[in-house]
């Protein structure tokens, strides 16, 4: 029998089957390479007969429901064999439509049993040679063509498999976000995604397989316009030389790309993705701003919070002091009112006098800053005698300082001006108290007023004392600061904020000059002020 | 003979009643303005004891007892008062390493001050 003397030959055909290079998806699953596809008693036995010849191929019957069901069959096949009974049977037709169907690689083989009809076959479909007749199918002939064909029905299929994985590769690589190069272990490129051809329109010649990275490098780099003396050039070219690590190029304002390399799994070669990262570029950069921003509002805030305290250390340090005095006078009182003069008695309660005096301000100026700080201060302006409320002030002042000597000076002052009495007091108070504060080792002080033609109230009170350091002069008007010449010498650091704050309620502007170890000048300008141009006007602070 | 207290406060009020009250009760008294002129009027009058002010232009108290301490051993049993403003805990907590004699704080109690000044200079 030909199964049995076959057997020998029909196993090393077997083997090399399955040597063929496969891809994962062959070894998965395993392609009936063999169909058979007829009607009746004959088209069984062609398939037992199949089998017998090559031991092990698997050879599949099918007798399909559907013309779809065929097809499906066909194309996994890499031989197809139909069982034709009849020259006339519309299989012979239907196995020339499939042979003539996209995809299809399988041989279309027609086997008749009946001798003389071959004739009548070729004559019927003319450069159609895949007919065979039944009788010759036990001959060593038919074996080698069965061979043949079934070995070369086996490569086109694995090439039509490729192909599809290649196209569906290709297809999935364009969907990605991502694009991607694929290099050899030359270093040139085996495939390259859609998005370096729509990337580097100009440079399609360099993208195709083949040519070398420098090569590619060099038309991509050209074509983005980043030229030898470019910052990016050298990061680029180093990576793109050696294939190997991440760089981020940023290809133009907005758009930012990440390029990875990594090895292929097989060792022969690298793939490189370039990830579109502008967007998390962006957002990294909203959120480094973000958090910036509330670093700084933290630091405020701490900074307020830590002036708060510095504040209240610094108020209950400046309220004891006065408060000493009054009671220490009173103590000595109290212990030896029996032997004190008379004059050395008067000498003491002007002393405290003085001294609550000095509380009050304080007071004032805290309670004052707190009230403008809840928007609860009120302007009331009204007509009075500028010129004397300003020299009772510097009176009050010159008798609490007596080692001082405070001049004032009123020029072209009118008999009434329109103005708040009590911010004007306030204001003035806080900077004579500053100056005679600030000039003990040189006790002069200057304060000069005067209406200029447009109605306007400017007056500067300066000092001869031991000034500001340049680079402090911009925050002197901050709550809380004080400068680095104030240490050792009394004040809460609210004074002058509140001076400032009081000028500008009232429509005013003040201005500091100062010179270290000469003295400052401090100069307030209220506008129009001429009397009986308003009456009473509130405003409320922001 | 009395004993000799040097007194150091920049309030020129306050150092005046300090200077009248310890006066009339017995003592002689020297005043400086700053720890400056308190540290030379130390060296010059070799007083018996020293009262003095915390925050004070200059030179504070607590710089002056730091150079008493780091620069003057022949005066580390000599008894220094503090007499602040600063009433802070944190405040008093910050000179303890100096160890100062004794920590009042103002408003000045006087049966208070004269009591501490009597004992500290008994026990010498």
């Amino acid at each position: 029998m030909y199964s049995a003397s076959l057997t020998g030959y029909s196993c090393k055909l077997f083997m090399k089957t399955n040597s063929f290079p496969s891809s994962v998806n062959m070894k998965k699953k395993p392609l009936p390479a063999v169909t058979v596809y007829g009607e009746g008693e004959k088209a069984q036995e062609l398939s037992k007969l199949l089998y017998a010849l090559i031991p092990g191929q698997q050879v599949r019957f099918v007798t399909p429901a559907t013309r779809e069901d065929l097809l499906t069959e066909v194309y996994h096949s890499a031989i197809v064999f139909i069982m034709v009974n009849d020259p006339s049977d519309e299989n012979i037709s239907l196995a020339r439509e499939l042979s003539e169907m996209p995809g299809v690689v399988a041989d279309i083989i027609a086997i008749t049993p009946v001798q003389e009809i071959r004739q009548r076959l070729h004559m019927l479909t003319y450069d159609f040679d895949n007919i065979f007749n039944w009788e010759i199918m036990a001959t060593e002939d038919f074996r080698h063509i069965f061979e043949h064909k079934l070995k070369k029905g086996i490569m086109r299929l694995q090439a039509r498999i490729q192909e599809d994985e290649y196209k569906s590769f290709q297809g999935f690589l364009s969907v990605s976000p991502d694009a991607f190069i694929i290099f050899d272990k030359n270093k040139r490129i085996l495939f390259v995604s859609d998005h370096y051809h729509k990337l580097y329109r100009n440079s399609a010649e360099a993208l195709v397989r083949g040519t070398p990275v420098g090569q590619m490098f060099a038309a991509a780099a050209r074509e983005s316009g980043v030229t030898e003396d470019d910052p990016r050039y050298k990061e680029a070219k180093k990576f793109w030389m050696n294939l190997e690590g991440q760089f981020e190029f940023h290809y133009n304002a907005t758009k930012v790309l990440r390029i990875t390399a990594v090895p292929m799994p097989s060792g022969e070669g690298t793939i490189v993705t370039t990830t579109d990262i502008s967007l998390y570029k962006k957002q990294e950069r909203a959120l480094a701003e973000k958090q910036a921003a509330l670093q700084e509002a933290l630091h405020n805030e701490q900074e307020a919070s830590s002036l708060q305290k510095q504040f209240i250390s610094m108020v209950s340090h400046e309220f004891r002091n006065p408060l000493t005095i009054v009671d220490g006078n009173a103590q000595i009182m109290q212990r030896r009112i029996e032997t004190l003069k008379p004059e050395e008695v008067q000498k003491r309660l002007k002393t405290i006098r003085s001294a609550v005096s000095r509380l009050v301000n304080m007071m004032e100026a805290v309670l004052s800053s707190s009230m403008l700080k809840t928007g609860k201060l009120d302007l009331y302006r009204e007509d009075f005698d500028v010129g004397t409320l300003i020299r009772e002030l510097v009176q009050e002042q010159a008798d609490l300082a007596s080692r001082h000597k405070i001049t004032c000076e009123l020029v072209y002052m009118p008999p009434l001006a329109n103005l708040d009495r009590k911010v004007l007091t306030i204001i003035l108070t806080n900077l004579l108290s500053n100056a005679v504060k600030f000039c003990k080792d040189n006790p002069i002080v200057a304060v000069n007023a005067r209406m200029d033609v447009k109605d306007n109230l400017i007056i500067s009170v300066e000092d001869m004392g031991i000034g500001i350091p340049h680079n402090e002069l911009k925050h002197i008007f901050d709550r809380f600061y004080r400068a680095t010449t104030s240490s050792g010498i009394p004040g809460s650091g609210v004074g002058l904020a509140l001076v400032k704050e009081l000028v500008t309620l009232h429509g005013g502007e003040i201005s500091v000059q100062s010179v270290i170890g000469t003295g400052t000048r401090f100069e307030v300008i209220f506008h129009s002020c001429k009397a009986g141009t308003a009456s009473v006007e509130e405003v409320k602070t922001p | 003979m009395s004993k000799t207290i040097l007194v150091i406060e920049d309030e020129a009020e306050l150092c005046d009643i300090l200077e009248a009250e310890l006066t009339a009760s017995g003592y002689k008294v020297y005043t400086a303005a700053n720890g400056q002129e308190g540290m030379l009027l130390l060296q010059e009058m070799e007083p018996d004891l020293i009262i003095c002010d915390r925050a004070m232009p200059v030179m504070s108290g607590y710089q002056l007892l730091e150079r008493i301490r780091g620069a003057y051993p022949q005066y580390n049993s000599l008894p220094f008062i503090f007499l602040t403003a600063l009433s802070d805990p944190r405040d008093r907590y910050s000179v303890n390493h100096l160890e100062p004699t004794a920590y009042l704080e103002k408003p000045i109690d006087f049966d208070r001050l004269l009591d501490t000044i009597k004992k500290t200079l008994a026990q010498r």
